[in-house]
């Protein structure tokens, strides 16, 4: 009888705050949807409880099919990098970066030292380069459309919905 | 016109067309603001730049000349154009240094990440790349008020840990033609075929030859520079418009068009603008042209040239 007044009490003075947790694809924290502005939880959040649902694993890489995104703003969880840096098309390279979202359709442009935009590519969402998570691109020849690239710095930059979301550069060696 | 004869017979032996990957020669962007307001035309030069240009155009500099260069694209490439001229008993001597340089390029690694399951890239530092082309040229008169000037280029580069270098001579003659006052220019570059920059990594990029014919034509307070080039198999057209007012006459007005190619060789076109001041023996010039880079509409150059 105690343990159930007990249990009544606590129920009612526990005032639930409702919060969406946003965590990294390797679970790191990263930030959190307060939706209760009235009750400071800025310096005093804890997590009592988790449920999770429709969580896919599939050879070690965990993906969420409950895929409610639309209050995730469009960012890189990891920013664009090229592998090896400098490059050379010779051997090839790796572009990588990690999505927040998966439905972001991204344009790629790559201008040369001289300011020319030399190539633009498109990548659509949900498809490599657009993808929740790590994307990895390929960057070879086939990519500069069998053109050869001279030796020096490019300067790219990558655009969400006509905005700029990043830019950076990488160099190439022969 | 035998000299002229003996330009093009030498230079027919001397281009080729090998398809290969080009190294990019730094100052295709032009050589400093005057030379870009006119659409990149050479031989028109009066100051010691023309040393990065046609050289016999330095029988138009004074005694001593020096000349700076400088500007910074999309706010990232740094680059700086400085040469000095003299007047020697049989022609012009000059030597110029012009660099290209970027900094804080991303160094990276790969790395498992085991909670994903995938390898991963990440920054450990960063590093600089350096692109310079060092320059010697001699200019001499010769017979029916021609100039005939030949350079020697130095090309170096560094990208990280690796270097690369090589070496390269240009060729240019301004000659009269024989109606009022209008002279033609020819310039060749790199005319050693087959000449490469060779890297520390073992591999190499060839150095491109590189033709560029212009008139200067005096229309009154006008002149006009057509300009027909060729350059990795592309036929290239420019064409500068100067124009000095006679009611101010240290001021020029300078307009241009420009076919440029890309690192990709792929050829783009621009207007560019510009104007001139001439303070005493100082001579300061401005250029104006469109940028394709997304965060800037446009790119603008100044140089200074010092004569006595």
């Amino acid at each position: 009888m105690i343990k159930k007044l007990f249990i009544l009490i606590f129920l009612t003075i526990h005032t639930s705050v409702m919060a969406e947790l946003i965590l990294h694809q390797s679970n790191n924290f990263i930030s959190y949807n307060h939706f209760n502005p009235g009750i400071d939880i800025h310096h005093n959040l804890l997590l009592l409880s988790s449920s999770w649902s429709g969580i896919n694993l599939s050879i070690g890489n965990t993906q969420t099919t409950n895929n409610d995104l639309s209050n995730v703003r469009a960012f890189f969880t990891d920013l664009p990098l090229f592998y090896p840096s400098p490059l050379n098309l010779r051997d090839g390279a790796v572009l990588g970066y990690g999505l927040s979202r998966n439905d972001m359709d991204l344009e790629l442009r790559i201008y040369d030292m001289f300011g020319f935009e030399i190539i633009r590519k498109h990548f659509k969402r949900n498809e490599n380069g657009g993808l929740l998570g790590y994307n990895r691109i390929n960057i070879n020849q086939d990519f500069f459309n069998n053109q050869s690239l001279p030796a020096g710095v490019y300067f790219y930059i990558f655009l969400h919905n006509d905005e700029p979301l990043y830019n950076d550069k990488f160099a190439v060696i022969p | 016109m035998i000299i002229i004869k003996l330009f093009f017979i030498f230079i027919f032996f001397t281009v080729s067309h090998i398809q290969a990957t080009y190294y990019m020669v730094i100052s295709d962007l032009g050589i400093s603001a005057q030379s870009i307001a006119l659409g990149n035309i050479h031989g028109y030069s009066s100051s010691s730049e023309a040393i990065f240009s046609n050289p016999a155009s330095l029988i138009n500099s004074q005694d001593y000349s020096f000349s700076i260069f400088s500007s910074k694209v999309m706010n990232e490439v740094d680059y700086l154009q400085l040469s000095l001229t003299a007047d020697i008993d049989f022609g012009s001597i000059g030597a110029g240094v012009y660099h290209q340089k970027v900094t804080d390029i991303p160094a990276t690694y790969q790395y498992m990440d085991s909670n994903v399951g995938q390898t991963k890239i990440q920054q450990i530092g960063s590093y600089a790349y350096k692109n310079s082309l060092y320059k010697i040229a001699y200019q001499s008169p010769v017979f029916k008020q021609s100039s005939l000037g030949i350079s020697f280029n130095y090309y170096h580069i560094s990208v990280d840990t690796v270097k690369g270098s090589g070496t390269n001579f240009d060729i240019g003659i301004i000659t009269p033609l024989p109606f009022n006052s209008i002279k033609t220019s020819f310039y060749a570059q790199n005319i050693i075929p087959n000449r490469r920059v060779n890297y520390s990594n073992n591999q190499s990029e060839l150095l491109p030859f590189i033709f560029s014919s212009s008139i200067i034509i005096p229309i009154y307070h006008l002149t006009l520079i057509p300009q027909i080039s060729y350059q990795k198999s592309q036929v290239l057209f420019s064409s500068g418009l100067s124009y000095t007012p006679a009611f101010l006459p240290y001021i020029d007005l300078l307009a241009g068009y420009k076919q440029q190619l890309d690192y990709l060789s792929n050829k783009h076109q621009k207007l560019t603008f510009g104007f001139g001041l001439t303070l005493f023996a100082l001579d300061i010039y401005y250029a104006y042209e469109r940028s394709d880079y997304f965060f800037e509409d446009h790119n603008t150059y100044v140089s200074l040239n010092y004569e006595l």
